[in-house]
């Protein structure tokens, strides 16, 4: 029986509780934008949400890097749940980024993608490798080549982390700048930057305990698929 | 070009759509490990039950 750490239940609560006030603080604390510079003022609460999600899902592509790395140097099953974790968490925040981005984007800029965006085109890029390396999981058979193949694709993938990350101070066409370095561009409230830390602390203490839980689980999953190849090879050796 | 009005509602509405679906994935992927830890929790090789007669041994 899988037992479920009681310190990764009180994760999720503390960042449930968290993402309650980041809501809360959002819509009732941060000032409001200046109407007359946008388009959709009451749009821009989005961010609360869409940046913290942005910033976890670098480190759901970091852990699936780290997994990705891990399995070819050491070929760990330790490793190999980092990848399963990894993937699905980066599945998971990467399309909440591009869902809430689009929706701001067609509030506030009256389309909800630009083509010739790096930061959105090389974030979407990173959501689908995700999507891939999930999907391959579940669809392939679950042997060492087809480990190495996926391991493969999260290490070379995540080479569009750092180019994602810099991309809006390398080549800015749309998607708005860095927010959370100190800078005469980013022009960013500081009541606006604390309820995004508030956002960013409640999200990662949830990712944290989504990670200990889907770990736990993936271990306990791979223990039953070992227990019933035993029983497979009793029943067939008798 | 006037926004205002229609624009803000609008504004409110895509704020509204945005929270609903970035808090209903996460609500969503915390019912998906729930319904992972009952399957595991459910199975019979879970834990030492693996190690009891497969039901299958009694057909032959």
């Amino acid at each position: 029986m899988v037992r479920i750490p009681a310190q990764a239940i009180a994760l999720l609560a503390l960042g449930s509780g968290g993402l309650v006030a980041t809501i809360f603080l959002g819509i009732m604390w941060a000032p409001d934008v200046n109407p007359s510079q946008w388009r959709a003022p009451a749009a821009y609460r989005i961010i609360f949400l869409h940046v913290p999600f942005a910033w976890t899902s670098f480190l759901a592509f970091g852990m699936l890097f780290w997994g990705s790395l891990g399995w070819y140097l050491r070929r760990t099953e330790r490793s190999w749940r980092l990848v399963q974790s990894g993937s699905d968490l980066g599945l998971l925040f990467g399309i909440g980024v591009i869902t809430s981005g689009p929706i701001w984007g067609m509030a506030e800029w009256g389309v909800p993608w630009d083509w010739a965006d790096l930061r959105l085109n090389t974030f979407a890029l990173l959501t689908a490798l995700a999507l891939f390396i999930v999907m391959a999981r579940r669809s392939q058979p679950d042997h060492d080549s087809t480990r190495d193949t996926i391991a493969a694709v999260g290490l070379f993938g995540f080479i569009l982390v750092p180019i994602t990350a810099v991309a809006t101070t390398l080549y800015q066409k749309r998607h708005p700048g860095v927010v959370i370095i100190e800078s005469e561009d980013s022009g960013l409230d500081p009541a606006i930057r604390a309820v995004m830390m508030v956002g960013f602390v409640s999200i990662t203490l949830l990712f944290i305990g989504f990670t200990i839980i889907s770990d736990k689980l993936y271990s306990a999953e791979a223990e039953i698929e070992l227990n019933l190849k035993a029983l497979d090879e009793m029943d067939g050796g008798e | 070009m006037k926004w205002m009005g229609a624009s803000e509602l609008a504004g409110e509405t895509h704020l509204i759509v945005a929270y609903v679906i970035l808090i209903g994935s996460l609500a969503l992927y915390g019912n998906w490990l729930r319904s992972r830890y009952r399957n595991i929790a459910n199975s019979r090789a879970s834990t030492l039950e693996a190690r009891t007669p497969h039901p299958r041994d009694g057909e032959d």
